[in-house]
């Protein structure tokens, strides 16, 4: 009853849920700091699985995890040297 | 005997992990095993104060480390004469004067001694941190439903990973009920989902826990304090009993509230 009657008065919104979004939001800029051992690994790997397909520089212009908005993103470049000829249509 | 080595640590300070340590080596006492609590807090120590053993310190954990105690010279039994003893910290060296490869050396004997071998690790994430993980072959986390708590023990999870210690287990501590049913705390749903990880148990703020912290008692020997209770029955799941999760509930019948202002009823809280 109490807390119906603050809440007629106050109207004021759950601060729990401003916790949580911003903790989310922190944890999500937090997590993107890799280390660079697992971001060379990661570079590593990417490279290998790439080259089953083209012929690719052998280092990428640009690789970073990066926000944008509310969602994470794996941005990177690379140069493709040799594209294969098409072999369906 | 091989005993399990168990490291209770938050990352940030002031979240209760000595309070907890204390009273899970209680629990685990009085349920007849065999326990060492060691305080790594160097510099720092506050193990011995909260479980009441401050005046019986002669040789600390530096001591046994740098061989100028044996073992069990170094070790305070707990005044209830469990199974319980403490291995209290230096207080006049600092973190750097051990390393983890003599943490490892020192609780590999310690296992062979007893059931349960717990650490109490000291805030932050630097030498100290190291130490205290590196001979745990578990890990307990240990949080209070605030961001900045929440926050570092996130950083502190991928930190015990990157050791091998992976399954960190989850304590909410401090947690207010009625604030949560408010909405104005959160609850164990929001905390679990966001840090992703398993919960071992959930304790709420209690004044009988300060009450008896101040006089040197690990709370979990009030039978009427609600912290009491569900550290017993954390330190129960620890020894691998199958126990529920107890939704914490705010007492708010009239009687209760009756009884607040009285004064009477000083925990205030019915479940833990």
């Amino acid at each position: 009853m109490r807390d119906l009657i603050r809440w007629v008065v106050t109207r004021k919104e759950n601060t729990k849920n401003a916790a949580r979004d911003r903790l989310q939001m922190a944890l999500m800029r937090d997590r993107m700091d890799l280390s660079p051992d697992v971001i060379n690994a990661l570079k590593i790997d990417l490279l290998a699985v790439m080259s089953q397909y083209l012929v690719v520089g052998e280092e990428f212009q640009e690789f970073g995890i990066r926000r944008l908005d509310e969602s994470v993103f794996l941005v990177s470049n690379i140069r493709v040297k040799e594209l294969p000829r098409a072999t369906t249509n | 005997m091989t005993g399990r080595t168990i490291v209770i640590t938050s990352g940030k300070g002031g979240v209760g992990k000595t309070t907890t340590t204390a009273n899970i080596g209680t629990g685990l006492a009085m349920r007849g095993h065999h326990v060492v609590v060691i305080d790594t807090d160097i510099g720092l120590r506050n193990l011995d104060i909260v479980m009441g053993l401050e005046n019986r310190i002669v040789y600390d954990l530096v001591d046994i480390i740098e061989g100028k105690c044996k073992m069990h010279q170094g070790m305070i039994r707990d005044k209830n004469k469990l199974e319980l003893f403490l291995i209290p910290a230096a207080q006049t060296r600092d973190k750097n004067c051990i390393n983890p490869e003599q943490m490892r050396e020192m609780c590999a004997k310690l296992e062979r001694e007893f059931d349960y071998v717990l650490i109490d690790c000291p805030a932050g994430i630097e030498q100290g941190f190291k130490n205290a993980i590196a001979a745990a072959q578990e890990a307990i986390l240990v949080t209070t439903p605030e961001v900045s708590a929440i926050r570092d023990a996130d950083r502190v999870i991928g930190l015990l990973e990157s050791e091998g210690l992976h399954r960190p287990r989850l304590i909410i501590n401090r947690i207010r009920p009625g604030m949560v049913k408010r909405g104005d705390m959160m609850d164990k749903d929001d905390i679990t989902e966001l840090l992703a990880i398993d919960i071992l148990g959930m304790v709420p703020a209690d004044d009988r826990l300060i009450i008896a912290t101040n006089q040197g008692v690990p709370v979990i020997y009030d039978k009427r304090a609600p912290s009491g209770a569900a550290f017993s029955r954390i330190a129960a799941r620890i020894d691998g009993d199958d126990i529920p999760l107890m939704d914490l509930e705010p007492k708010n019948g009239i009687m209760d509230k009756v009884k607040v202002i009285m004064g009477i009823n000083r925990g205030a809280y019915s479940h833990a």
